[in-house]
Protein backbone atom coordinates (compact mmCIF):
# COMPACT_ATOMS: atom_id res chain seq x y z
CA UNK A 1 0.00 0.00 0.00
CA UNK A 2 1.91 3.56 -1.25
CA UNK A 3 0.86 7.04 -0.46
CA UNK A 4 -1.05 8.65 -3.70
CA UNK A 5 -0.69 11.91 -4.94
CA UNK A 6 -3.76 13.38 -3.80
CA UNK A 7 -6.26 13.25 -6.69
CA UNK A 8 -8.68 16.45 -6.95
CA UNK A 9 -11.02 14.92 -5.31
CA UNK A 10 -8.81 13.80 -2.30
CA UNK A 11 -7.36 16.95 -2.68
CA UNK A 12 -10.88 18.62 -2.18
CA UNK A 13 -11.47 16.16 0.99
CA UNK A 14 -8.16 17.48 2.54
CA UNK A 15 -9.06 21.02 2.12
CA UNK A 16 -12.61 19.80 4.15
CA UNK A 17 -10.19 18.65 6.83
CA UNK A 18 -9.01 21.64 7.86
CA UNK A 19 -11.57 24.29 9.30
CA UNK A 20 -14.13 21.74 9.61
CA UNK A 21 -11.93 19.60 11.88
CA UNK A 22 -12.34 22.68 14.58
CA UNK A 23 -15.96 21.68 15.00
CA UNK A 24 -14.99 18.54 17.26
CA UNK A 25 -13.08 20.94 19.18
CA UNK A 26 -15.85 23.19 20.45
CA UNK A 27 -16.88 22.45 23.82
CA UNK A 28 -20.44 22.32 23.47
CA UNK A 29 -19.56 18.94 21.09
CA UNK A 30 -17.48 17.78 24.09
CA UNK A 31 -20.05 15.73 26.28
CA UNK A 32 -19.28 12.26 26.62
CA UNK A 33 -22.30 9.43 26.01
CA UNK A 34 -22.84 6.28 25.36
CA UNK A 35 -21.92 4.97 22.24
CA UNK A 36 -24.12 2.05 21.62
CA UNK A 37 -27.75 3.23 22.58
CA UNK A 38 -30.00 5.65 21.21
CA UNK A 39 -28.66 8.91 20.33
CA UNK A 40 -28.84 11.08 23.92
CA UNK A 41 -32.27 13.03 24.71
CA UNK A 42 -30.27 15.19 26.59
CA UNK A 43 -26.53 15.44 26.28
CA UNK A 44 -25.47 17.52 29.26
CA UNK A 45 -27.86 15.19 31.54
CA UNK A 46 -25.33 12.09 31.31
CA UNK A 47 -24.56 10.45 34.36
CA UNK A 48 -21.47 8.32 34.41
CA UNK A 49 -22.18 6.77 37.57
CA UNK A 50 -25.88 5.14 35.84
CA UNK A 51 -23.96 3.38 33.45
CA UNK A 52 -23.40 -0.33 34.44
CA UNK A 53 -21.20 -1.04 31.92
CA UNK A 54 -18.60 1.98 31.86
CA UNK A 55 -15.45 0.19 30.92
CA UNK A 56 -16.75 -0.80 27.80
CA UNK A 57 -19.65 2.22 26.85
CA UNK A 58 -18.55 5.17 28.42
CA UNK A 59 -15.59 7.14 30.08
CA UNK A 60 -13.06 6.04 32.65
CA UNK A 61 -14.50 5.96 36.56
CA UNK A 62 -12.10 8.86 37.23
CA UNK A 63 -14.33 11.18 34.48
CA UNK A 64 -16.40 13.59 36.05
CA UNK A 65 -19.01 14.98 32.95
CA UNK A 66 -20.04 17.54 35.07
CA UNK A 67 -16.31 18.85 35.93
CA UNK A 68 -13.92 18.97 32.87
CA UNK A 69 -10.87 19.79 33.47
CA UNK A 70 -9.04 17.59 31.89
CA UNK A 71 -9.19 19.35 28.31
CA UNK A 72 -6.44 17.63 26.50
CA UNK A 73 -8.55 14.33 26.62
CA UNK A 74 -11.81 15.70 26.89
CA UNK A 75 -11.85 19.74 25.77
CA UNK A 76 -9.58 22.01 23.33
CA UNK A 77 -6.46 22.30 23.81
CA UNK A 78 -5.76 25.59 26.58
CA UNK A 79 -4.62 27.65 23.73
CA UNK A 80 -7.49 27.68 21.90
CA UNK A 81 -9.59 30.58 23.05
CA UNK A 82 -13.30 31.30 22.50
CA UNK A 83 -11.93 34.18 20.00
CA UNK A 84 -10.23 31.56 18.02
CA UNK A 85 -13.34 29.78 17.72
CA UNK A 86 -15.38 32.31 16.48
CA UNK A 87 -12.95 32.99 14.03
CA UNK A 88 -12.92 29.91 12.87
CA UNK A 89 -16.43 28.96 12.94
CA UNK A 90 -17.18 32.14 11.33
CA UNK A 91 -14.37 32.39 9.16
CA UNK A 92 -15.35 35.30 6.21
CA UNK A 93 -16.07 34.38 3.13
CA UNK A 94 -13.04 35.45 1.24
CA UNK A 95 -11.00 33.40 3.94
CA UNK A 96 -7.60 32.34 2.33
CA UNK A 97 -5.66 28.81 2.78
CA UNK A 98 -2.95 30.99 2.48
CA UNK A 99 -3.22 33.15 5.43
CA UNK A 100 -4.17 29.95 7.57
CA UNK A 101 -1.57 30.44 10.70
CA UNK A 102 -2.13 26.94 11.71
CA UNK A 103 -2.65 25.10 8.82
CA UNK A 104 -2.09 22.22 10.17
CA UNK A 105 -4.81 22.00 12.75
CA UNK A 106 -7.51 24.29 11.17
CA UNK A 107 -6.71 24.32 7.58
CA UNK A 108 -5.33 22.24 4.68
CA UNK A 109 -1.67 22.51 3.88
CA UNK A 110 -0.58 22.96 0.38
CA UNK A 111 -3.78 23.76 -1.05
CA UNK A 112 -4.83 26.97 -3.20
CA UNK A 113 -8.04 29.24 -3.45
CA UNK A 114 -8.63 26.90 -6.76
CA UNK A 115 -9.09 23.47 -5.06
CA UNK A 116 -11.78 25.77 -2.23
CA UNK A 117 -13.80 26.67 -5.38
CA UNK A 118 -13.70 23.48 -6.23
CA UNK A 119 -14.86 21.80 -3.24
CA UNK A 120 -17.56 24.08 -3.45
CA UNK A 121 -18.78 23.03 -6.53
CA UNK A 122 -17.86 19.38 -7.27
CA UNK A 123 -20.10 18.10 -5.33
CA UNK A 124 -22.07 15.27 -7.32
CA UNK A 125 -24.76 13.16 -4.72
CA UNK A 126 -24.98 10.69 -7.76
CA UNK A 127 -21.73 10.01 -7.50
CA UNK A 128 -22.08 8.51 -3.98
CA UNK A 129 -21.31 5.15 -4.13
CA UNK A 130 -19.55 4.41 -0.97
CA UNK A 131 -19.39 0.62 -1.14
CA UNK A 132 -21.26 -1.74 1.53
CA UNK A 133 -19.14 -2.10 4.25
CA UNK A 134 -18.45 -5.59 3.91
CA UNK A 135 -18.74 -6.23 0.33
CA UNK A 136 -15.97 -5.76 -2.18
CA UNK A 137 -14.62 -2.49 -3.47
CA UNK A 138 -16.32 -1.08 -6.34
CA UNK A 139 -14.96 -0.80 -9.67
CA UNK A 140 -14.77 2.20 -11.90
CA UNK A 141 -17.05 -0.50 -14.76
CA UNK A 142 -19.58 -0.29 -11.94
CA UNK A 143 -20.18 3.34 -11.61
CA UNK A 144 -19.93 3.91 -15.10
CA UNK B 1 -17.11 30.19 3.10
CA UNK B 2 -16.29 27.85 5.86
CA UNK B 3 -15.88 23.93 5.71
CA UNK B 4 -18.63 23.79 7.61
CA UNK B 5 -20.82 25.42 5.43
CA UNK B 6 -19.46 23.81 2.27
CA UNK B 7 -20.30 20.63 3.81
CA UNK B 8 -23.42 21.27 5.31
CA UNK B 9 -24.61 22.54 1.76
CA UNK B 10 -23.48 19.15 0.43
CA UNK B 11 -25.29 17.02 3.30
CA UNK B 12 -28.43 19.06 2.07
CA UNK B 13 -27.58 18.34 -1.53
CA UNK B 14 -27.67 14.50 -0.93
CA UNK B 15 -30.19 14.42 1.83
CA UNK B 16 -32.31 16.00 -1.06
CA UNK B 17 -30.57 13.02 -3.14
CA UNK B 18 -31.77 10.29 -1.04
CA UNK B 19 -35.13 11.34 -0.67
CA UNK B 20 -34.96 11.00 -4.89
CA UNK B 21 -33.63 7.73 -4.38
CA UNK B 22 -36.16 6.69 -2.20
CA UNK B 23 -38.69 7.62 -4.77
CA UNK B 24 -36.88 6.13 -7.83
CA UNK B 25 -34.00 3.59 -6.39
CA UNK B 26 -30.83 2.67 -8.15
CA UNK B 27 -29.58 -1.49 -8.31
CA UNK B 28 -25.84 -0.71 -8.00
CA UNK B 29 -24.79 -3.33 -5.67
CA UNK B 30 -26.17 -7.19 -5.83
CA UNK B 31 -25.12 -9.15 -3.04
CA UNK B 32 -25.26 -13.07 -3.50
CA UNK B 33 -24.58 -14.81 -0.39
CA UNK B 34 -23.58 -18.12 -1.50
CA UNK B 35 -23.34 -19.75 0.97
CA UNK B 36 -23.27 -19.56 4.95
CA UNK B 37 -20.55 -22.40 5.40
CA UNK B 38 -17.24 -20.75 6.88
CA UNK B 39 -14.06 -22.52 7.19
CA UNK B 40 -13.87 -19.54 10.38
CA UNK B 41 -15.20 -19.02 13.11
CA UNK B 42 -14.62 -15.04 13.58
CA UNK B 43 -16.24 -14.01 17.03
CA UNK B 44 -17.72 -11.36 14.61
CA UNK B 45 -19.44 -12.69 12.25
CA UNK B 46 -22.46 -10.75 11.12
CA UNK B 47 -24.19 -13.75 9.58
CA UNK B 48 -23.34 -16.13 12.23
CA UNK B 49 -22.02 -18.26 9.77
CA UNK B 50 -20.80 -22.09 10.89
CA UNK B 51 -19.02 -25.20 9.30
CA UNK B 52 -22.54 -26.82 7.77
CA UNK B 53 -24.21 -23.50 7.14
CA UNK B 54 -27.05 -22.76 4.33
CA UNK B 55 -26.56 -23.33 0.66
CA UNK B 56 -29.87 -24.43 -1.06
CA UNK B 57 -29.46 -22.32 -4.04
CA UNK B 58 -28.30 -24.62 -6.93
CA UNK B 59 -25.94 -23.50 -9.47
CA UNK B 60 -28.80 -23.57 -11.94
CA UNK B 61 -31.00 -21.11 -9.27
CA UNK B 62 -28.42 -18.47 -9.74
CA UNK B 63 -27.82 -18.86 -13.40
CA UNK B 64 -32.00 -18.62 -13.54
CA UNK B 65 -31.87 -15.26 -11.29
CA UNK B 66 -28.75 -13.52 -13.40
CA UNK B 67 -30.86 -14.09 -16.55
CA UNK B 68 -33.68 -12.32 -15.02
CA UNK B 69 -31.97 -9.60 -13.55
CA UNK B 70 -29.81 -9.04 -16.52
CA UNK B 71 -33.25 -8.77 -18.49
CA UNK B 72 -35.03 -6.66 -16.08
CA UNK B 73 -31.85 -4.49 -15.36
CA UNK B 74 -29.24 -4.91 -17.83
CA UNK B 75 -25.66 -5.38 -16.73
CA UNK B 76 -24.35 -1.79 -17.05
CA UNK B 77 -23.58 0.01 -13.59
CA UNK B 78 -24.36 -2.94 -11.61
CA UNK B 79 -22.17 -4.97 -9.95
CA UNK B 80 -22.52 -8.28 -8.02
CA UNK B 81 -20.90 -8.51 -4.70
CA UNK B 82 -20.37 -12.48 -4.02
CA UNK B 83 -20.28 -13.77 -0.26
CA UNK B 84 -20.62 -15.80 2.48
CA UNK B 85 -19.79 -17.46 4.89
CA UNK B 86 -16.73 -18.01 2.79
CA UNK B 87 -18.11 -18.10 -1.19
CA UNK B 88 -14.85 -20.78 -2.50
CA UNK B 89 -16.32 -23.24 -0.20
CA UNK B 90 -19.04 -23.79 -2.51
CA UNK B 91 -18.03 -27.07 -5.05
CA UNK B 92 -19.89 -24.80 -7.62
CA UNK B 93 -18.00 -21.54 -7.25
CA UNK B 94 -16.47 -21.17 -10.48
CA UNK B 95 -19.27 -22.74 -12.47
CA UNK B 96 -21.72 -20.06 -11.16
CA UNK B 97 -19.20 -16.97 -11.68
CA UNK B 98 -18.83 -18.35 -15.07
CA UNK B 99 -22.01 -18.28 -15.82
CA UNK B 100 -21.79 -14.33 -14.58
CA UNK B 101 -19.36 -13.36 -16.81
CA UNK B 102 -20.77 -14.74 -19.85
CA UNK B 103 -23.70 -12.94 -18.84
CA UNK B 104 -21.21 -9.72 -19.16
CA UNK B 105 -21.72 -8.97 -14.94
CA UNK B 106 -18.95 -7.27 -13.08
CA UNK B 107 -18.32 -8.96 -10.04
CA UNK B 108 -16.25 -8.82 -7.21
CA UNK B 109 -15.86 -10.60 -3.63
CA UNK B 110 -15.04 -11.03 -0.11
CA UNK B 111 -13.32 -13.58 1.14
CA UNK B 112 -11.04 -14.78 3.86
CA UNK B 113 -8.28 -15.70 1.27
CA UNK B 114 -7.14 -18.88 3.06
CA UNK B 115 -7.97 -21.01 0.20
CA UNK B 116 -5.98 -18.58 -2.51
CA UNK B 117 -3.69 -20.70 -3.73
CA UNK B 118 -1.96 -19.52 -7.20
CA UNK B 119 -4.38 -21.69 -9.04
CA UNK B 120 -7.44 -20.54 -7.26
CA UNK B 121 -6.20 -16.77 -7.98
CA UNK B 122 -5.77 -17.93 -11.48
CA UNK B 123 -8.92 -18.98 -12.38
CA UNK B 124 -10.48 -16.27 -10.20
CA UNK B 125 -8.90 -13.87 -13.17
CA UNK B 126 -9.95 -16.07 -15.90
CA UNK B 127 -13.55 -16.10 -14.19
CA UNK B 128 -14.15 -12.44 -14.56
CA UNK B 129 -13.38 -11.18 -11.06
CA UNK B 130 -12.38 -7.53 -10.74
CA UNK B 131 -12.23 -6.73 -6.83
CA UNK B 132 -11.77 -8.73 -3.43
CA UNK B 133 -11.73 -7.56 -0.36
CA UNK B 134 -9.55 -9.63 2.01
CA UNK B 135 -10.67 -10.32 6.10
CA UNK B 136 -7.38 -9.18 8.14
CA UNK B 137 -8.42 -8.67 11.82
CA UNK B 138 -4.79 -7.76 13.70
CA UNK B 139 -1.42 -9.39 14.07
CA UNK B 140 -0.85 -12.92 13.67
CA UNK B 141 -1.55 -13.64 17.05
CA UNK B 142 -4.83 -11.55 17.46
CA UNK B 143 -5.97 -12.46 13.83
CA UNK B 144 -6.03 -16.47 14.25
CA UNK B 145 -8.01 -15.62 17.96
CA UNK B 146 -10.68 -13.33 16.81
CA UNK B 147 -11.01 -15.65 13.46
CA UNK B 148 -10.65 -18.72 15.70
CA UNK B 149 -8.29 -20.33 12.97
CA UNK B 150 -4.77 -21.22 13.43
CA UNK B 151 -2.42 -20.34 10.88
CA UNK B 152 -5.26 -18.15 9.75
CA UNK B 153 -2.89 -15.23 9.19
CA UNK B 154 -0.19 -16.56 7.41
CA UNK B 155 -2.45 -18.51 5.38
CA UNK B 156 -5.04 -15.84 4.67
CA UNK B 157 -1.60 -13.11 3.85
CA UNK B 158 -0.35 -16.17 1.72
CA UNK B 159 -3.68 -15.88 -0.16
CA UNK B 160 -3.70 -11.69 -0.73
CA UNK B 161 0.22 -12.01 -1.74
CA UNK B 162 -1.02 -14.37 -4.62
CA UNK B 163 -3.55 -12.29 -5.57
CA UNK B 164 -1.07 -9.47 -6.37
CA UNK B 165 1.32 -11.75 -8.33
CA UNK B 166 -1.87 -12.37 -10.13
CA UNK B 167 -1.49 -8.33 -10.98
CA UNK B 168 -5.03 -8.58 -12.88
CA UNK B 169 -7.26 -7.02 -10.39
CA UNK B 170 -8.70 -3.65 -10.09
CA UNK B 171 -8.15 -3.89 -6.42
CA UNK B 172 -7.11 -6.21 -4.02
CA UNK B 173 -8.26 -4.79 -0.98
CA UNK B 174 -7.70 -6.02 3.23
CA UNK B 175 -10.41 -5.01 5.14
CA UNK B 176 -10.08 -4.73 9.12
CA UNK B 177 -13.02 -5.17 11.72
CA UNK B 178 -11.60 -2.87 14.70
CA UNK B 179 -12.95 -4.10 18.60
CA UNK B 180 -11.61 -2.70 21.79
CA UNK B 181 -8.97 -5.33 21.93
CA UNK B 182 -7.36 -5.08 18.53
CA UNK B 183 -7.59 -1.02 18.17
CA UNK B 184 -4.00 -1.18 20.21
CA UNK B 185 -2.61 -2.91 17.09
CA UNK B 186 -3.47 -0.20 14.74
CA UNK B 187 -0.34 1.59 13.84
CA UNK B 188 1.18 -1.52 13.82
CA UNK B 189 -1.30 -3.04 11.45
CA UNK B 190 -1.10 0.24 9.38
CA UNK B 191 3.13 -0.46 8.73
CA UNK B 192 1.85 -4.18 7.82
CA UNK B 193 0.03 -2.73 5.09
CA UNK B 194 2.29 -0.05 4.18
CA UNK B 195 4.67 -3.26 3.33
CA UNK B 196 2.12 -5.36 0.89
CA UNK B 197 1.22 -4.06 -2.20
CA UNK B 198 -2.59 -4.10 -1.58
CA UNK B 199 -4.53 -1.28 -3.53
CA UNK B 200 -6.23 0.19 -0.27
CA UNK B 201 -7.09 -0.76 3.65
CA UNK B 202 -10.70 -0.50 4.82
CA UNK B 203 -11.12 -0.10 8.85
CA UNK B 204 -14.46 -0.38 10.47
CA UNK B 205 -15.81 -0.70 13.42
CA UNK B 206 -17.01 -3.90 15.44
CA UNK B 207 -21.08 -3.76 14.72
CA UNK B 208 -23.42 -4.92 17.51
CA UNK B 209 -24.76 -7.18 15.02
CA UNK B 210 -24.36 -11.05 14.84
CA UNK B 211 -22.26 -12.92 16.79
CA UNK B 212 -20.66 -9.74 18.19
CA UNK B 213 -23.66 -9.32 20.10
CA UNK B 214 -22.00 -11.93 22.47
CA UNK B 215 -19.07 -9.65 23.02
CA UNK B 216 -20.20 -6.22 24.75
CA UNK B 217 -16.26 -5.76 25.89
CA UNK B 218 -14.95 -6.30 22.38
CA UNK B 219 -16.90 -3.21 21.15
CA UNK B 220 -15.26 0.41 20.73
CA UNK B 221 -15.14 2.52 23.52
CA UNK B 222 -16.36 6.36 22.29
CA UNK B 223 -12.16 7.19 22.58
CA UNK B 224 -11.41 4.33 20.82
CA UNK B 225 -13.73 5.68 18.19
CA UNK B 226 -12.04 8.72 18.17
CA UNK B 227 -8.68 6.74 17.35
CA UNK B 228 -9.97 5.18 14.35
CA UNK B 229 -11.47 8.11 13.16
CA UNK B 230 -8.11 10.69 13.69
CA UNK B 231 -5.67 7.80 12.51
CA UNK B 232 -7.62 7.42 9.43
CA UNK B 233 -7.99 10.69 8.57
CA UNK B 234 -4.28 11.26 9.12
CA UNK B 235 -3.54 8.50 7.01
CA UNK B 236 -5.62 9.76 4.35
CA UNK B 237 -3.95 13.02 4.23
CA UNK B 238 -0.65 12.29 4.07
CA UNK B 239 -2.30 9.98 0.78
CA UNK B 240 -2.59 6.50 2.05
CA UNK B 241 -5.37 4.98 0.38
CA UNK B 242 -7.08 4.03 3.70
CA UNK B 243 -10.66 4.28 4.54
CA UNK B 244 -13.47 3.78 6.68
CA UNK B 245 -16.50 1.68 5.71
CA UNK B 246 -19.58 2.47 4.96
CA UNK B 247 -21.01 2.65 8.52
CA UNK B 248 -22.87 5.71 10.37
CA UNK B 249 -23.04 9.39 9.61
CA UNK B 250 -19.52 10.81 11.86
CA UNK B 251 -20.38 14.25 12.01
CA UNK B 252 -18.88 17.54 9.58
CA UNK B 253 -15.65 16.26 11.24
CA UNK B 254 -15.10 13.31 9.59
CA UNK B 255 -17.80 13.03 6.69
CA UNK B 256 -15.89 13.50 3.33
CA UNK B 257 -12.56 13.01 5.64
CA UNK B 258 -11.86 9.24 6.76
CA UNK B 259 -13.68 8.33 3.29
CA UNK B 260 -14.07 9.31 -0.27
CA UNK B 261 -17.54 10.78 0.12
CA UNK B 262 -20.69 11.62 2.54
CA UNK B 263 -22.53 8.80 4.10
CA UNK B 264 -25.71 7.61 2.47
CA UNK B 265 -26.87 4.43 3.76
CA UNK B 266 -27.00 2.50 0.37
CA UNK B 267 -29.98 -0.46 1.81
CA UNK B 268 -32.75 -0.58 -0.51
CA UNK B 269 -31.36 2.50 -2.41
CA UNK B 270 -28.34 0.79 -4.01
CA UNK B 271 -28.02 -2.20 -2.57
CA UNK B 272 -30.22 -5.66 -2.18
CA UNK B 273 -28.84 -8.94 -1.14
CA UNK B 274 -30.36 -12.44 -2.60
CA UNK B 275 -29.16 -14.96 0.66
CA UNK B 276 -28.13 -18.04 0.93
CA UNK B 277 -31.72 -19.76 1.60
CA UNK B 278 -33.03 -17.53 -1.37
CA UNK B 279 -34.54 -14.79 0.75
CA UNK B 280 -34.43 -11.34 -0.81
CA UNK B 281 -33.83 -8.27 1.38
CA UNK B 282 -31.31 -5.25 1.10
CA UNK B 283 -28.06 -5.17 3.08
CA UNK B 284 -26.91 -8.66 4.27
CA UNK B 285 -25.85 -6.81 8.26
CA UNK B 286 -29.55 -6.10 8.69
CA UNK B 287 -31.09 -8.42 10.96
CA UNK B 288 -32.74 -11.00 9.31
CA UNK B 289 -36.86 -10.48 10.37
CA UNK B 290 -40.00 -10.70 8.54
CA UNK B 291 -40.34 -7.09 8.05
CA UNK B 292 -36.60 -7.01 6.72
CA UNK B 293 -37.12 -9.83 3.89
CA UNK B 294 -39.39 -9.39 0.98
CA UNK B 295 -39.59 -12.31 -1.19
CA UNK B 296 -37.73 -15.04 -1.86
CA UNK B 297 -36.15 -15.72 -5.37
CA UNK B 298 -37.62 -19.81 -5.63
CA UNK B 299 -41.32 -17.91 -5.63
CA UNK B 300 -40.56 -14.55 -6.60
CA UNK B 301 -38.97 -12.66 -9.77
CA UNK B 302 -36.29 -10.60 -7.97
CA UNK B 303 -37.24 -7.06 -10.38
CA UNK B 304 -40.74 -7.57 -9.02
CA UNK B 305 -39.63 -7.50 -5.30
CA UNK B 306 -37.23 -4.98 -5.95
CA UNK B 307 -40.14 -2.75 -7.26
CA UNK B 308 -42.65 -3.97 -4.53
CA UNK B 309 -40.28 -4.48 -1.41
CA UNK B 310 -38.03 -2.55 0.59
CA UNK B 311 -40.41 0.12 1.71
CA UNK B 312 -38.68 0.39 5.60
CA UNK B 313 -35.52 1.35 3.75
CA UNK B 314 -36.84 3.98 1.45
CA UNK B 315 -38.08 6.69 3.58
CA UNK B 316 -36.09 7.85 6.93
CA UNK B 317 -36.10 5.23 9.82
CA UNK B 318 -34.72 8.22 12.23
CA UNK B 319 -38.65 9.26 11.57
CA UNK B 320 -39.67 6.34 13.80
CA UNK B 321 -37.82 7.45 16.96
CA UNK B 322 -39.16 10.47 18.66
CA UNK B 323 -35.61 11.52 19.95
CA UNK B 324 -34.01 11.23 16.59
CA UNK B 325 -37.27 13.13 15.03
CA UNK B 326 -36.09 16.17 17.98
CA UNK B 327 -32.48 15.85 16.37
CA UNK B 328 -31.14 18.56 14.19
CA UNK B 329 -28.83 16.00 12.73
CA UNK B 330 -31.83 14.01 11.14
CA UNK B 331 -31.51 15.40 7.74
CA UNK B 332 -28.03 14.30 7.55
CA UNK B 333 -27.97 11.00 9.85
CA UNK B 334 -31.47 9.48 8.59
CA UNK B 335 -31.36 7.11 11.78
CA UNK B 336 -28.11 6.03 10.82
CA UNK B 337 -27.40 2.79 9.34
CA UNK B 338 -29.85 0.24 8.17
CA UNK B 339 -27.94 -2.82 9.97
CA UNK B 340 -27.68 -1.39 13.40
CA UNK B 341 -31.42 -0.13 13.90
CA UNK B 342 -33.10 -1.90 16.13
CA UNK B 343 -36.57 -2.77 14.88
CA UNK B 344 -38.37 -3.84 18.09
CA UNK B 345 -37.40 -0.81 19.90
CA UNK B 346 -37.55 1.36 17.11
CA UNK B 347 -34.03 3.34 18.09
CA UNK B 348 -30.80 3.42 16.56
CA UNK B 349 -28.06 0.94 17.99
CA UNK B 350 -25.46 3.13 17.29
CA UNK B 351 -24.49 7.05 17.54
CA UNK B 352 -21.97 8.98 17.08
CA UNK B 353 -23.41 12.21 18.23
CA UNK B 354 -21.52 13.46 20.93
CA UNK B 355 -18.85 11.40 20.06
CA UNK B 356 -17.49 12.53 16.96
CA UNK B 357 -19.85 15.40 16.50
Amino acid sequence: MKPRKPSRRTAAAILAGGVAASAVLLPGCNVQESLYGPPPTDPGSFDPGTNVQEDVYGPPDWFDASDNENVALYGPPEWFTSQEQEETADAPSDFSPEENEAPTLYGPPDVTKEDAAELSTAFVPEENTAAPLYGPPPTTAARE
Amino acid sequence: MTMKTIKERHLTQLAAYHEKLCREPKLRHLFLELTLRCNANCFHCGSNCTYEGDESLTAADYRRILEEVKADFGTEGLMLCITGGEPLLRRDFFEIMGTAKDLGFVWGMTSNATLIDKETAHRLRETGMRTISVSIDGLPETHDELRGMRGGYERAMRGVQNLIDENAFDAVQITTVFNHKNIRELEALFEVMRGIDIDSWRVAALEPIGRALSRPDLMLTPGDVRTLMDFTREKRRAGYPVEYGCSHYLGLGYEAEVRDWYWLCNAGVYTASIMANGDIGACLDIERRPETVFGNVKTDRFSDVWKQGFGIFRGNLGERNETCRACPDLPFCRGDAAHSWNYDKNEPMVCYKNVLF
